[in-house]
Protein backbone atom coordinates (compact mmCIF):
# COMPACT_ATOMS: atom_id res chain seq x y z
CA UNK A 1 0.00 0.00 0.00
CA UNK A 2 0.97 3.59 -0.57
CA UNK A 3 1.04 6.38 1.48
CA UNK A 4 1.66 10.26 1.59
CA UNK A 5 2.78 11.89 4.17
CA UNK A 6 3.86 15.49 4.75
CA UNK A 7 4.28 17.45 7.94
CA UNK A 8 4.25 20.85 8.77
CA UNK A 9 5.60 21.85 5.21
CA UNK A 10 6.34 25.98 5.63
CA UNK A 11 7.85 27.44 1.99
CA UNK A 12 9.53 30.69 1.61
CA UNK A 13 10.63 32.26 -1.60
CA UNK A 14 12.78 34.98 -0.89
CA UNK A 15 11.89 35.41 2.31
CA UNK A 16 8.14 35.54 1.50
CA UNK A 17 6.18 32.77 3.15
CA UNK A 18 4.29 30.86 0.63
CA UNK A 19 3.20 27.55 2.72
CA UNK A 20 2.65 27.81 6.69
CA UNK A 21 2.32 24.48 8.38
CA UNK A 22 0.67 22.00 6.11
CA UNK A 23 0.08 18.86 6.47
CA UNK A 24 -1.66 16.00 4.76
CA UNK A 25 -1.73 12.09 4.79
CA UNK A 26 -3.30 10.48 1.75
CA UNK A 27 -3.16 6.73 1.43
CA UNK A 28 -4.03 4.25 -1.42
CA UNK A 29 -7.37 4.85 -3.05
CA UNK A 30 -7.95 7.97 -1.73
CA UNK A 31 -8.04 11.60 -3.15
CA UNK A 32 -6.95 14.46 -2.03
CA UNK A 33 -7.81 18.37 -3.43
CA UNK A 34 -5.96 21.70 -2.31
CA UNK A 35 -8.19 24.42 -2.88
CA UNK A 36 -6.94 28.39 -2.53
CA UNK A 37 -6.96 31.70 -4.33
CA UNK A 38 -5.00 32.42 -7.07
CA UNK A 39 -0.96 32.69 -5.12
CA UNK A 40 -2.02 30.53 -2.11
CA UNK A 41 0.74 27.70 -2.62
CA UNK A 42 -1.28 24.71 -4.34
CA UNK A 43 1.78 24.80 -7.34
CA UNK A 44 4.48 24.87 -4.94
CA UNK A 45 2.13 22.39 -2.47
CA UNK A 46 1.88 19.42 -5.54
CA UNK A 47 6.40 20.51 -6.61
CA UNK A 48 7.11 19.48 -3.10
CA UNK A 49 5.01 16.56 -2.82
CA UNK A 50 6.45 15.42 -6.36
CA UNK A 51 10.23 16.24 -4.25
CA UNK A 52 10.98 18.81 -7.48
CA UNK A 53 10.86 21.47 -4.90
CA UNK A 54 12.71 21.25 -0.94
CA UNK A 55 10.49 22.94 1.51
CA UNK A 56 11.93 25.31 3.75
CA UNK A 57 10.72 23.08 6.62
CA UNK A 58 9.25 20.12 7.46
CA UNK A 59 8.67 16.59 5.90
CA UNK A 60 7.38 14.69 3.29
CA UNK A 61 7.29 10.83 3.63
CA UNK A 62 6.42 8.46 0.51
CA UNK A 63 5.91 4.87 1.80
CA UNK A 64 5.46 1.44 -0.16
CA UNK A 65 3.75 -1.17 2.56
CA UNK A 66 5.28 0.98 5.54
CA UNK A 67 8.71 1.03 3.81
CA UNK A 68 10.17 4.62 2.93
CA UNK A 69 10.67 4.85 -0.73
CA UNK A 70 14.26 5.91 -1.51
CA UNK A 71 14.08 9.49 -2.78
CA UNK A 72 15.83 8.00 -6.06
CA UNK A 73 13.38 5.58 -6.57
CA UNK A 74 10.21 7.84 -6.12
CA UNK A 75 9.53 8.56 -9.59
CA UNK A 76 8.66 5.31 -10.51
CA UNK A 77 6.14 5.71 -7.95
CA UNK A 78 4.19 9.00 -9.24
CA UNK A 79 3.42 11.14 -12.31
CA UNK A 80 2.13 14.27 -12.33
CA UNK A 81 0.34 16.34 -14.51
CA UNK A 82 0.56 19.94 -14.76
CA UNK A 83 0.44 23.15 -17.16
CA UNK A 84 4.27 24.14 -16.24
CA UNK A 85 5.51 20.40 -17.46
CA UNK A 86 6.66 21.56 -20.68
CA UNK A 87 7.00 19.31 -23.47
CA UNK A 88 9.92 19.02 -26.02
CA UNK A 89 8.48 20.92 -29.24
CA UNK A 90 11.10 18.74 -31.33
CA UNK A 91 10.00 15.08 -30.34
CA UNK A 92 6.89 13.68 -32.00
CA UNK A 93 4.19 12.00 -29.44
CA UNK A 94 5.09 8.74 -29.65
CA UNK A 95 8.68 9.75 -28.95
CA UNK A 96 7.55 11.53 -26.10
CA UNK A 97 6.35 8.33 -24.51
CA UNK A 98 8.95 6.11 -25.66
CA UNK A 99 11.29 8.11 -24.04
CA UNK A 100 9.43 8.05 -20.74
CA UNK A 101 8.48 4.26 -20.84
CA UNK A 102 12.90 3.85 -21.41
CA UNK A 103 13.81 6.62 -18.69
CA UNK A 104 11.22 4.38 -16.07
CA UNK A 105 12.18 1.17 -17.09
CA UNK A 106 8.50 0.12 -16.07
CA UNK A 107 7.78 -3.76 -17.00
CA UNK A 108 4.09 -3.76 -16.69
CA UNK A 109 3.66 -0.20 -18.54
CA UNK A 110 0.73 0.39 -20.77
CA UNK A 111 1.00 0.63 -24.32
CA UNK A 112 1.78 4.05 -26.25
CA UNK A 113 -0.82 2.94 -29.14
CA UNK A 114 -3.77 2.16 -26.18
CA UNK A 115 -3.17 5.32 -24.65
CA UNK A 116 -2.70 7.87 -27.24
CA UNK A 117 -5.89 5.88 -28.26
CA UNK A 118 -7.95 6.47 -25.83
CA UNK A 119 -7.09 10.40 -25.19
CA UNK A 120 -7.95 11.15 -29.35
CA UNK A 121 -4.23 11.58 -29.87
CA UNK A 122 -3.56 8.26 -32.41
CA UNK A 123 -3.58 10.33 -35.57
CA UNK A 124 -1.31 12.47 -34.12
CA UNK A 125 1.20 10.23 -32.72
CA UNK A 126 4.06 10.65 -35.51
CA UNK A 127 3.59 14.40 -35.28
CA UNK A 128 6.00 17.09 -33.45
CA UNK A 129 4.84 18.75 -29.85
CA UNK A 130 5.75 22.21 -31.41
CA UNK A 131 2.40 21.65 -33.59
CA UNK A 132 -0.11 20.55 -31.41
CA UNK A 133 -2.33 22.89 -29.63
CA UNK A 134 -2.64 23.72 -25.91
CA UNK A 135 -5.37 20.92 -25.20
CA UNK A 136 -3.77 18.50 -27.21
CA UNK A 137 -0.82 18.93 -25.26
CA UNK A 138 -2.38 18.57 -22.11
CA UNK A 139 -4.26 15.14 -22.99
CA UNK A 140 -0.39 14.09 -23.61
CA UNK A 141 0.35 15.13 -20.36
CA UNK A 142 -2.18 12.57 -18.93
CA UNK A 143 -0.58 9.35 -21.98
CA UNK A 144 2.39 10.25 -20.52
CA UNK A 145 1.60 10.64 -16.86
CA UNK A 146 -0.49 7.06 -17.29
CA UNK A 147 2.08 5.08 -19.24
CA UNK A 148 4.00 4.07 -16.19
CA UNK A 149 0.70 3.16 -14.68
CA UNK A 150 1.69 5.66 -11.78
CA UNK A 151 0.71 4.39 -7.54
CA UNK A 152 0.30 8.19 -6.80
CA UNK A 153 -1.33 10.82 -9.57
CA UNK A 154 -0.88 14.29 -9.01
CA UNK A 155 -2.53 17.14 -10.60
CA UNK A 156 -2.29 20.88 -10.80
CA UNK A 157 -5.38 22.08 -12.42
CA UNK A 158 -6.16 19.04 -14.05
CA UNK A 159 -8.96 20.38 -16.75
CA UNK A 160 -7.24 23.24 -17.89
CA UNK A 161 -7.26 23.36 -21.57
CA UNK A 162 -9.21 20.94 -22.34
CA UNK A 163 -12.32 20.84 -24.06
CA UNK A 164 -16.05 19.27 -22.69
CA UNK A 165 -14.51 15.67 -24.38
CA UNK A 166 -11.17 16.23 -22.83
CA UNK A 167 -13.06 17.02 -19.52
CA UNK A 168 -15.26 14.07 -19.49
CA UNK A 169 -11.81 11.88 -19.78
CA UNK A 170 -10.06 13.32 -16.94
CA UNK A 171 -13.46 13.21 -14.79
CA UNK A 172 -13.40 9.40 -15.75
CA UNK A 173 -9.73 8.89 -15.01
CA UNK A 174 -9.97 10.73 -11.48
CA UNK A 175 -13.47 8.50 -10.90
CA UNK A 176 -11.32 5.03 -11.63
CA UNK A 177 -8.61 6.32 -9.38
CA UNK A 178 -9.66 4.41 -6.70
CA UNK A 179 -10.80 1.39 -8.52
CA UNK A 180 -7.17 1.04 -10.04
CA UNK A 181 -5.60 1.53 -6.27
CA UNK A 182 -3.97 5.29 -7.48
CA UNK A 183 -3.23 8.01 -4.49
CA UNK A 184 -4.72 11.20 -6.44
CA UNK A 185 -4.08 14.82 -4.89
CA UNK A 186 -5.27 17.36 -7.57
CA UNK A 187 -4.86 21.02 -6.76
CA UNK A 188 -7.93 22.76 -8.20
CA UNK A 189 -10.12 25.90 -8.46
CA UNK A 190 -13.18 24.39 -10.05
CA UNK A 191 -15.86 23.44 -7.85
CA UNK A 192 -16.77 20.77 -10.55
CA UNK A 193 -13.54 18.61 -9.83
CA UNK A 194 -14.36 18.83 -5.83
CA UNK A 195 -16.44 15.86 -5.99
CA UNK A 196 -13.60 13.80 -7.04
CA UNK A 197 -12.07 14.49 -3.59
CA UNK A 198 -12.30 12.52 -0.59
CA UNK A 199 -10.92 15.21 1.38
CA UNK A 200 -10.02 18.94 0.95
CA UNK A 201 -7.37 21.17 1.93
CA UNK A 202 -8.09 24.83 1.85
CA UNK A 203 -5.02 27.22 1.35
CA UNK A 204 -7.59 29.94 1.44
CA UNK A 205 -5.23 33.31 0.61
CA UNK A 206 -2.24 31.18 1.74
CA UNK A 207 0.32 32.51 4.25
CA UNK A 208 1.25 35.84 4.49
CA UNK B 1 23.41 3.23 -18.21
CA UNK B 2 20.66 2.57 -20.29
CA UNK B 3 18.89 6.06 -18.93
CA UNK B 4 22.20 8.03 -19.93
CA UNK B 5 21.52 6.63 -23.39
CA UNK B 6 17.92 7.27 -23.66
CA UNK B 7 18.54 10.73 -22.50
CA UNK B 8 21.84 11.08 -24.88
CA UNK B 9 19.90 9.80 -27.63
CA UNK B 10 16.59 12.68 -26.70
CA UNK B 11 19.84 15.56 -26.78
CA UNK B 12 21.10 14.36 -30.19
CA UNK B 13 17.75 13.69 -31.68
CA UNK B 14 16.28 17.47 -30.56
CA UNK B 15 19.96 18.99 -31.76
CA UNK B 16 19.36 16.77 -35.10
CA UNK B 17 15.74 17.97 -35.79
CA UNK B 18 16.78 22.04 -35.05
CA UNK B 19 20.29 22.13 -36.19
CA UNK B 20 20.38 25.39 -34.09
CA UNK B 21 23.78 24.91 -32.50
CA UNK B 22 25.60 22.85 -34.88
CA UNK B 23 24.97 25.52 -37.81
CA UNK B 24 25.76 28.27 -35.47
CA UNK B 25 29.13 26.80 -34.63
CA UNK B 26 29.56 25.82 -37.98
CA UNK B 27 29.20 28.95 -39.08
CA UNK B 28 31.57 30.87 -36.15
CA UNK B 29 34.55 28.55 -37.05
CA UNK B 30 34.06 29.55 -41.06
CA UNK B 31 33.52 33.33 -39.83
CA UNK B 32 36.73 33.04 -37.99
CA UNK B 33 39.05 31.80 -40.04
CA UNK B 34 37.75 33.48 -43.35
CA UNK B 35 38.85 36.93 -41.38
CA UNK B 36 41.96 35.45 -40.46
CA UNK B 37 42.44 34.08 -44.15
CA UNK B 38 41.65 37.50 -45.22
CA UNK B 39 43.35 39.28 -42.63
CA UNK B 40 46.56 37.60 -43.04
CA UNK B 41 46.48 37.06 -47.31
CA UNK B 42 50.34 36.13 -47.68
CA UNK B 43 52.07 36.56 -44.22
CA UNK B 44 53.37 34.05 -42.84
CA UNK B 45 51.52 33.27 -39.03
CA UNK B 46 53.84 31.82 -36.24
CA UNK B 47 53.02 28.51 -34.98
CA UNK B 48 52.62 29.83 -31.72
CA UNK B 49 49.48 32.15 -32.60
CA UNK B 50 48.12 29.77 -35.04
CA UNK B 51 47.98 27.22 -32.21
CA UNK B 52 46.39 29.82 -29.83
CA UNK B 53 43.81 30.86 -32.93
CA UNK B 54 42.88 27.23 -32.83
CA UNK B 55 41.86 27.11 -29.40
CA UNK B 56 40.53 30.51 -29.15
CA UNK B 57 38.11 30.03 -31.90
CA UNK B 58 37.69 26.32 -30.04
CA UNK B 59 37.01 27.84 -26.38
CA UNK B 60 34.34 30.27 -27.93
CA UNK B 61 32.54 28.28 -30.26
CA UNK B 62 32.10 25.79 -27.30
CA UNK B 63 30.68 28.88 -25.51
CA UNK B 64 28.38 30.20 -27.87
CA UNK B 65 26.81 26.52 -28.38
CA UNK B 66 27.58 24.05 -26.33
CA UNK B 67 27.33 25.27 -22.94
CA UNK B 68 23.33 26.16 -23.10
CA UNK B 69 22.27 22.48 -22.81
CA UNK B 70 21.01 23.05 -19.25
CA UNK B 71 20.42 26.61 -19.78
CA UNK B 72 18.27 25.49 -22.53
CA UNK B 73 16.52 22.94 -20.75
CA UNK B 74 15.90 25.75 -18.30
CA UNK B 75 14.71 28.56 -20.63
CA UNK B 76 12.72 26.04 -22.00
CA UNK B 77 11.02 24.87 -18.78
CA UNK B 78 11.67 21.06 -19.88
CA UNK B 79 14.15 20.52 -17.04
CA UNK B 80 10.88 19.63 -14.97
CA UNK B 81 10.08 16.84 -17.17
CA UNK B 82 13.34 15.73 -17.42
CA UNK B 83 14.16 15.71 -13.71
CA UNK B 84 10.52 13.96 -13.41
CA UNK B 85 11.73 11.38 -15.21
CA UNK B 86 15.39 10.59 -14.54
CA UNK B 87 18.08 11.31 -11.57
CA UNK B 88 20.35 14.39 -12.08
CA UNK B 89 23.43 12.38 -12.30
CA UNK B 90 21.88 10.66 -15.27
CA UNK B 91 20.80 14.05 -16.52
CA UNK B 92 24.35 15.25 -16.27
CA UNK B 93 26.11 12.85 -17.63
CA UNK B 94 23.85 12.96 -20.86
CA UNK B 95 24.85 16.75 -21.24
CA UNK B 96 28.45 15.59 -20.60
CA UNK B 97 28.67 13.61 -23.63
CA UNK B 98 26.40 15.93 -25.62
CA UNK B 99 29.02 18.51 -24.76
CA UNK B 100 32.42 16.54 -25.63
CA UNK B 101 30.10 15.21 -29.08
CA UNK B 102 29.85 18.58 -29.68
CA UNK B 103 33.16 19.72 -28.94
CA UNK B 104 35.21 17.08 -30.80
CA UNK B 105 32.47 17.51 -33.91
CA UNK B 106 33.96 21.96 -33.43
CA UNK B 107 37.58 20.97 -33.22
CA UNK B 108 37.18 18.42 -36.35
CA UNK B 109 35.67 21.21 -38.10
CA UNK B 110 38.48 23.90 -37.01
CA UNK B 111 41.23 21.23 -37.62
CA UNK B 112 39.99 20.93 -41.49
CA UNK B 113 39.45 24.28 -41.81
CA UNK B 114 42.93 25.71 -40.87
CA UNK B 115 44.11 22.93 -42.75
CA UNK B 116 42.32 24.22 -45.68
CA UNK B 117 43.74 27.65 -45.73
CA UNK B 118 45.79 28.65 -42.78
CA UNK B 119 49.67 27.45 -44.92
CA UNK B 120 51.57 27.23 -41.27
CA UNK B 121 48.60 24.52 -39.88
CA UNK B 122 51.08 21.32 -40.94
CA UNK B 123 50.87 18.75 -38.47
CA UNK B 124 53.98 16.51 -37.33
CA UNK B 125 52.63 14.06 -34.62
CA UNK B 126 49.24 13.02 -35.43
CA UNK B 127 48.83 10.78 -32.12
CA UNK B 128 49.81 13.73 -29.98
CA UNK B 129 47.41 16.16 -32.30
CA UNK B 130 44.34 13.72 -31.73
CA UNK B 131 45.22 13.43 -27.97
CA UNK B 132 45.25 16.87 -27.53
CA UNK B 133 41.93 17.68 -29.48
CA UNK B 134 40.43 14.03 -27.76
CA UNK B 135 41.56 15.17 -23.61
CA UNK B 136 41.01 18.92 -24.67
CA UNK B 137 37.32 18.38 -25.78
CA UNK B 138 36.70 16.60 -22.78
CA UNK B 139 38.33 19.27 -20.40
CA UNK B 140 36.40 21.64 -22.25
CA UNK B 141 33.27 20.36 -21.78
CA UNK B 142 33.52 19.05 -18.44
CA UNK B 143 34.04 22.58 -17.19
CA UNK B 144 30.93 23.93 -19.65
CA UNK B 145 28.68 21.32 -18.47
CA UNK B 146 28.67 22.09 -14.84
CA UNK B 147 29.21 25.75 -15.50
CA UNK B 148 25.63 25.56 -17.73
CA UNK B 149 24.30 23.41 -14.76
CA UNK B 150 24.87 26.38 -12.73
CA UNK B 151 24.04 29.13 -14.70
CA UNK B 152 20.81 27.96 -15.51
CA UNK B 153 19.66 28.47 -12.31
CA UNK B 154 21.18 31.88 -11.83
CA UNK B 155 19.47 35.54 -12.99
CA UNK B 156 22.04 37.33 -15.56
CA UNK B 157 22.79 34.62 -17.59
CA UNK B 158 24.32 36.14 -20.41
CA UNK B 159 27.12 38.09 -17.90
CA UNK B 160 27.97 34.61 -15.54
CA UNK B 161 29.41 32.73 -18.02
CA UNK B 162 32.34 34.65 -19.67
CA UNK B 163 32.86 35.70 -15.94
CA UNK B 164 32.85 32.21 -14.52
CA UNK B 165 34.09 30.11 -17.40
CA UNK B 166 37.69 32.12 -18.21
CA UNK B 167 39.29 31.40 -15.12
CA UNK B 168 37.89 27.98 -14.80
CA UNK B 169 38.78 26.95 -18.19
CA UNK B 170 42.39 29.10 -18.89
CA UNK B 171 44.52 26.24 -17.81
CA UNK B 172 42.90 23.75 -19.78
CA UNK B 173 43.66 26.54 -23.10
CA UNK B 174 46.71 27.16 -21.74
CA UNK B 175 48.08 23.58 -21.26
CA UNK B 176 46.21 22.95 -25.19
CA UNK B 177 48.37 25.33 -26.83
CA UNK B 178 51.53 24.44 -25.35
CA UNK B 179 50.44 20.61 -26.68
CA UNK B 180 49.27 22.24 -30.19
CA UNK B 181 52.72 23.88 -30.53
CA UNK B 182 54.17 20.42 -30.07
CA UNK B 183 52.25 18.55 -32.74
CA UNK B 184 52.75 21.69 -34.51
CA UNK B 185 56.81 21.97 -34.75
CA UNK B 186 59.30 18.88 -36.19
CA UNK B 187 60.69 18.81 -32.55
CA UNK B 188 60.14 16.54 -29.60
CA UNK B 189 59.66 18.02 -26.35
CA UNK B 190 59.42 16.49 -22.54
CA UNK B 191 56.73 17.86 -21.23
CA UNK B 192 54.09 16.83 -23.33
CA UNK B 193 53.52 14.06 -21.27
CA UNK B 194 52.86 16.20 -17.93
CA UNK B 195 50.56 18.37 -19.47
CA UNK B 196 48.27 15.54 -21.29
CA UNK B 197 48.06 14.61 -17.30
CA UNK B 198 47.17 17.71 -16.32
CA UNK B 199 44.43 17.91 -18.76
CA UNK B 200 43.13 14.38 -17.82
CA UNK B 201 43.97 14.77 -13.57
CA UNK B 202 41.91 18.33 -14.23
CA UNK B 203 38.92 16.71 -16.09
CA UNK B 204 38.88 13.58 -13.54
CA UNK B 205 38.77 16.06 -10.63
CA UNK B 206 35.85 18.13 -11.88
CA UNK B 207 33.85 15.23 -13.59
CA UNK B 208 34.25 13.81 -10.10
CA UNK B 209 32.77 16.60 -8.03
CA UNK B 210 30.43 17.59 -10.56
CA UNK B 211 28.65 14.14 -10.09
CA UNK B 212 29.30 14.30 -5.98
CA UNK B 213 27.34 17.85 -6.47
CA UNK B 214 25.34 18.19 -9.15
CA UNK B 215 22.22 17.38 -7.44
CA UNK B 216 22.12 20.10 -4.89
CA UNK B 217 22.29 22.69 -8.09
CA UNK B 218 18.99 21.53 -8.63
CA UNK B 219 17.12 21.95 -5.08
CA UNK B 220 14.56 24.66 -4.73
Amino acid sequence: MITVQADNICKNYNRQNVLNNISLFASEKYSIAITGKNGSGKSTLIKILTRFVTPTSGRIFHYDNNFLIQPEKLNNYFSIVAPYLMLYEELTALEHLRFVKKLKKINNASSEVELLKQFSLFDSGNKKVGSFSSGMIQRLRYCIALISNPKILLLDEPTSNLDSEGEDLVYFLMKSAKKNNITLIFATNHKKDLKYADCLIDLGEGAK
Amino acid sequence: MKSFFTLLYKDLLCEFRTKHAIYSLLVFVLTTVLVLLFSILDKDFSVELISSLFWIVSFFSTMTGLSRSFVLEEEKHTIMFLRLQSSVTNIYLSKLFYTIIGSLIINISITIAFSLFLSGFIIYNYTLFALTILIGSIALSSAATILSAIISRAEFKGLLFPLLSFPIMLPILITSVQLTNITLTNFTFENELNYLQFQLSYSTVLITSSLMFVKYIFEE
